[in-house]
This record gives structure tokens, sequence and C-alpha cells, in this order.
């Protein structure tokens, strides 16, 4: 025996088993990490592999000056899984079903459904229900109870097989303000309108993701995370609207409704040198958090999406184009009571005038603007001739997209003079024989409140991270200088004299503050023929017309039934809104008098003095 | 120690196995247990963030409450019930000032500091007491 630490024969023996045990350990390994890895490994991938993804927050809508208007929360929907239920905890029933706002009897129906309704009369294929809903969209409060008030919610019940399943959901806290403009997000949270949808890139932001294992009660083993991809959410989106204003409109909106009853009626506001929407509200209108119980003749958007004959507020373009050519000053006269013309070798039939005043046979063109004059506008195009009186038409945005961005906008309908009928000269003049969009006229008014230059309709004003830093500013959007500047503000001048004592409009005048508009009546199409008892009355007007700061347009569809006389004039339906605005927006936006000079800048306004 | 070469070899392989067992079984032990600690701060790290999210959530919350109580409905829903009698005002109340608002202010606010009469100051004149 030597000397060691133990006699050979145990030493051999021990280093035996030890190198046994090794061996034995050794070839599980390579049995388990080679010859069996794949299996394992797929079996692993099934049981034990987890990949989330973890969702990004969604941008939220703001108004210009910072209220919200469209925001992310998350709400929980409450479920049970009817075979993890404990017969203990029935006695706490009927506290869930007061929180959740359900009865009794639902719970119990819902305890009670442990096999879906559509299996086999056996039994036979069907998987045991495991989640029934009980309430959707219940607020964290409910669900998690209020730990500073001690207020108990659904969780504190501690009723077991109850769960919860948490769900982003957009929540648009002003209901219906602005709500043809926000437009919604979905069930399936898919974006579907508005500026939810259009603006969905900047507002949707990135989800991430992470890639885990998980144990078998299915919880995930944080430390098994190998990969993770934070989310970056999404950014802000800063509108033009602005909520006092838009507010306001929806008011007046609201009031027109009760007044009327119109069909539909639509209202814009929007800022004068920028073309900034800072209101744009239609009648009828729908909850945004009840989008779905909306008629969908409610979602449409009329200021974009339906065109109309516009009526008198047209006359503005032959006005203007006739002024701007340098063919007419604002006291050439024009015999507005005749009934037949000659025109290019031709002899055409001039339109009925709403109003016959004796001074008609004598109308200046501010004359033919303040008593909206028919004949006298056609007048006016026929000097200007087909081709441009329809450049002038094109100019001013009609027959196109004004550009606003969503909402299914439309061109409205214009026809090129090759395919005008004979009359088309004499009728286009006074809004008849074209189509357009609310957007197009108030955008075709605005040029004039903007010295001259065509705008593009603009919403956004701010894109916004999650820290509040600016990404991107929008700015103004000039799309063309229709007439000159001295030229709109002749015709700012004229369109005063609509909204005096002697125009069309004395309703939308307010003192000190140069009210320039004009007023439209036009006659709807129906079954082909022009109807005497359907019309939309329109008032599309600026002020101060010397500074302008804001443009408003009122427009009304078929207000006909509750008028006076059956007939919804522009004076009576939409110039009084129009002013009860100005108003409003002139102590809100600080609009300041202008010296009272409530002539035209020795513009005779009404008849040529010969 | 006199060793055989025979038994010396197993001596020798017998302690190095046994340093070996316990040199990796103390490796396996401190992986074990840096295995726990990771763990135990992966754990805790969810828990956070689920605390972070929770919060988050009440935030958003508390955000979207605030913000249906701020609208114009629910403000003059308020004005109603606590008979406020609150509303813009209307035009005709409105007098524009075409003077410096900043001058016709302070002329307002100062009006009253100098209205006590004024006592000219009586000075002695010449002589010491």
């Amino acid at each position: 025996m030597s000397k060691g630490f133990a006699s050979n024969s145990r030493v051999v023996l021990l280093a035996t088993g030890i190198f046994l045990c090794f061996g034995g350990v050794a070839v599980r390994l390579v049995w388990l990490h080679v010859l069996e890895r794949d299996s394992l490994l797929k079996y692993l991938e099934q049981a034990r592999r987890s990949f989330a993804v973890v969702n990004a927050r969604r941008g939220g809508i703001r108004a210009a000056r910072g209220e919200p208007l469209a925001i992310s929360r998350t709400l929980v929907d409450v479920g049970l899984d009817p075979h993890m239920l404990r017969q203990g905890d029935e006695a706490r029933w009927p506290e869930l079903a007061r929180l959740l706002g359900i009865t009794l009897g639902e719970i119990r129906a819902a305890a009670a459904r442990r096999l879906p309704e559509t299996s086999d009369d056996d039994g036979r294929d069907a998987r045991p229900v495991q989640w029934v809903k009980l309430a959707e969209g219940v607020d964290e409060t409910v669900y998690q109870g209020d730990k500073d008030r001690n207020i108990a919610g659904v969780d504190d019940l501690k009723i077991r097989g109850v769960y919860a399943n948490r769900v982003y959901r957009r929540f648009y806290p002003q209901n219906s303000l602005a709500a043809h403009l926000i437009g919604y997000v979905n069930r399936e949270e898919v974006p579907a309108a508005g500026v939810e949808h259009y603006m969905d890139f900047f507002l949707r932001g990135q989800n991430g993701w992470r890639e885990s294992e998980r144990d078998g009660h299915r919880q995930e083993l944080a430390q098994f995370r190998t990969r993770e991809v934070p989310p970056v959410d999404g950014f802000d989106v800063v509108l033009s609207i602005d909520t006092y204003v838009q507010h306001l409109i929806e008011d007046e909106l609201q009031r027109i409704a009760e007044e009327y009853s119109p069909g539909k009626a639509t209202i814009i506001v929007s800022d004068a040198r920028t073309g900034f929407i800072l209101g744009l509200a239609n009648y009828p209108t729908f909850n945004l958090n009840e989008f779905n119980k909306a008629p969908i003749d409610a979602l449409r958007n009329f200021a974009v999406a339906d065109v109309f004959e516009p009526g008198s507020t047209f006359k503005i373009v032959a006005a203007s184009g006739a002024l701007n050519d340098g063919l007419v000053t604002p006291n050439s006269a024009f015999n507005c009571s005749l009934t037949e013309i000659d025109y290019r070798g031709r002899h055409l039939r001039l339109p009925h005038e709403a109003h016959n005043d004796p001074e008609f046979h004598n109308l200046t063109v501010a004359g033919i603007i303040s008593h909206s004059s028919n004949r006298g506008a056609a007048q006016l195009a026929m000097l200007l001739g087909d081709q441009r009186y329809y450049e002038y038409v094109c100019a001013f945005g009609f027959g196109q997209k004004t550009g606003f961005p969503f909402g299914g906008e439309v061109d409205g309908l214009l026809e090129p003079p090759k395919r005008w009928d004979s009359l088309t000269i004499t009728r286009m003049p006074m809004g008849q024989s074209i189509a357009a969009t609310p957007m197009q006229i108030h955008f075709a008014m605005g040029t004039i409140a903007n010295n001259g230059v065509r705008l593009q309709p603009q919403l956004f004003r701010q894109v916004r991270d999650q820290h509040d830093n600016l990404v991107f500013a929008f700015e103004e959007l000039p799309r063309q200088r229709v007439i000159s500047e001295r030229t709109a503000q002749t015709m700012a001048r004229l369109l005063m004299g609509v909204a005096s004592s002697e125009g069309t409009a004395p309703e939308a005048a307010i003192p000190h503050f140069e009210v320039a508009g004009k007023t439209g009546t036009s006659q709807k199409v129906i079954d082909g023929r022009y109807s005497t008892n359907h019309h939309v009355a329109s008032f599309v007007g600026f002020l101060p017309a010397s500074r302008p700061r804001v443009v408003i347009s009122v427009i009304v569809d078929d207000a006909d039934a509750r008028c006076p006389g059956g007939i919804a004039y522009g004076r009576k339906v939409a110039a009084p809104p129009f002013r009860r605005i100005a108003e409003r927006l002139i102590q809100y936006l600080d609009v300041k008098p202008v010296d009272p000079v409530r002539t035209v800048g020795g513009i005779g306004m009404q008849t040529a003095s010969r | 120690m006199n060793k055989s070469a025979e038994s010396a070899f197993i001596n020798q392989l017998l302690v190095y196995s046994l340093v070996m067992l316990v040199f990796t079984g103390s490796i396996g032990f401190g992986t074990v247990w840096l295995r726990h600690e990771i763990s135990l701060a992966a754990n805790r790290n969810k828990t956070l963030q689920a605390q972070v999210d929770e919060v988050q959530r009440r935030l958003d919350q508390v955000s979207a409450e605030i913000a249906a109580a701020k609208t114009p409905d629910a403000l003059i829903r308020i004005d109603g019930s606590l008979r406020l009698g609150l509303d813009t005002p209307r035009q005709e109340q409105i007098e524009y000032v075409a003077a410096n608002v900043e001058q016709r202010l302070a002329a307002r606010r100062g009006a009253g500091v100098f209205i006590a009469e004024v006592q000219p100051a009586a000075l002695r004149r010449g002589g010491t007491r």
C-alpha cells in the first residue's frame, strides 16, 4: 500500500466512479446538445420563446392653443374564465356587477358559458370557453380603484377567474367639436378619417418588440430577454383650429339648425392673411366618441365634399376681372333694366333680377355689387369675353381642388368655354352653370381679403415630438396672384356696400368694423329644373375691409321650409349668423375698430349721377 | 512524502480532480448566483416598468378627465349650475380706448396717491437754540 491518500484499489475505484459520473453527464450533454438538439430547440421555441410587440403610444391632436382634441388612453376590457371561478367568490358578484354597470344576470350567464355555443351537439371538438367578455372600455379607476380616495375597484374584489385586457383607445375629450376635421380611429385601431388618417404617419409612432422566454404559467421571464427594441411614441399634431372659434361656429350652426332646420349647413372661418383655418364646422355633425352610431351622411365634410351653385357670391369674379383688366371703374355705369343684349353677334336673353328697382337702368359697378344685379354681373363678364372670364374663374380657384388635405375634396363643376351654350356667359356670372364647394367659395373671397393672392387652406400648424420639441412647422401657402393689390382693395371697398343700408345685407353690418361680403341665394336643381322652394343661402365676407383679419363663410342648404315666404335668402338666413360670429371674433381676436367712415372712399355706391 | 509513480499519479489526479471539482463547482454556484441576481434585477426592472406604465396610464386617465372637464360645453354647464352668469361682453358694452393704454391705466391707478392736500414744508431760517 502506498503512503498516498488512499490505497490504489480504492483510489482507482473512486476515480473510476468520478469519471463514470462525469462520463454519464458528458454523454447526457452530448445526447441533449448534439443528438436531440433540433427537436428540443423546436420544443423550446414553441413552449418558452416569447415575442411581444410593445405598442407605441399614438400621438395626440391639439388645437392651436394646446387644448387636446384627441388623446390615447388605456381602457380595460373585463371578462371571466368560467372554468376558473370559485364558488366562494359569488358573494362578490353583485359588487362586480355594480362596478361594471351590468346586471348580476349577465355575470351568471357569462359564468355558465363553459362551452362555445357553436359546438357540435355531441360537444365534440368544442374547446372550453376561457374568456367571456363582461364589459369593454372600462376606466382604469373603475378597474384599479383609487387608493388615494379609498375607492375599491374590480381588481380589489380579488375574484378568481375575472381578468382584464388593457387596450389603447382613442379618446376625444371635446366630443363633437371639429368632428369632421379630427376624424377618428375605428375599433380595429385603424385611422379611418380626418387628421387621424391624413397625419397617421406622424401620429402612429413605431412599435417596439421584445424577445424573451416565458415560464410554464405563460409569464415572461425577464432575465431571458435577448433582444429588445423600445417603442417610439407618435408625434403630436397641432392644428390651426382655435377651440373658441370652433365652439362659436358650432353653436351658431346649432342655432341655425333650431331656427331653420336646414338639410345641411357649413361655416368656415380662416385667417385672411395666411389661409390657416381657425374653425370649420358642418351640420349635421356627430360625436367622435360614438362615431359608429352616426348616420353616414353626418360623417361627410360638406365643406369640401359637396357642391352647389354658388349664386350671387360668384359675382365677385366678374367684377374683379373687369376691374383688374381696366375695362371698368367702380363708377362705370350699366343699364341693368335690359332684358336682352347682343353679344358677339348673338341676341341673348339676360337673367331675371331679384329686385326690379327703377335705378337699375343706370347702375354703377359698385351698385351692381351692392344690389347684387344679375344683369350687371352678366354684362361685366361679357366685357371680359368667354375665355378671359373663364381664366378668372379658374384663377379664383373654381373647378379645381383647393388643396384641403382630406375629406374627399371634389373639384366642383366647371366646363371650358368651348362647351358652353349661348346662355352660359349670362348665367355663370350670377353663380349658375357652375358648381363649387363651400371651401372654394370661401377661398375665392379670401383672395380679395389677401390683396389678390389666392391661398391654399392650411389646417396644420406644427408637428411636435413627445418632449414637445418642434419637429416641423407649417407655413402659409400662396397659390397664385389672381388680381392686383389695388383691384383687391377696390373690391374690398365695393363689398362693404353689400353690408350697408343700401346693400343686400345690412344685417351683416357692424358699425366701425368695415364688414365686406357678398350674399348668395341660389336655387337648387331638383329633377332637372331650378326649384323655387329649395335654395342655398350664403353670406361670405371678411373684416375689416381695409386690413382684413378673418374671412367668414356661412352657407345654409335648404332652409326654406321655416323661412318667411318660403325662400331662404342669404340676407335673412346667413347674414345674421355672420354678424354674430364676427362680433364675437372682433373681441376675441382684438380687431380694432376703423374710423367711422362708412362712405366708400368717394366711390358712388348706387346709381351714377349723370 | 514517499510517492510511488503509480499512486502519485492517481493521488495527483484525485487532488486535481477535487480541486477542479471545487473550482468548477464554485464557478457553477457563482454562475447560478449571478443568474439569480440577474433574474432578480430583471424582475425588479420589469416591476418598475410596470409601475411606470401604470403611472403613465393614470396620467393619461387624469389628462383625459382634465381635458373633458375643460371643454367649452363643460364650462358652460358649470356656469349654469353655479349660476355664475358668465358671458362674453356684447359689442355695445365695449369702449375702445384710442389713447395710450398704459398711461391711462397709470393715471387711473395713481390718481389717489396725491389726493390729500400737500402741506408746504416750513423751513426755519437762521438761528440756533
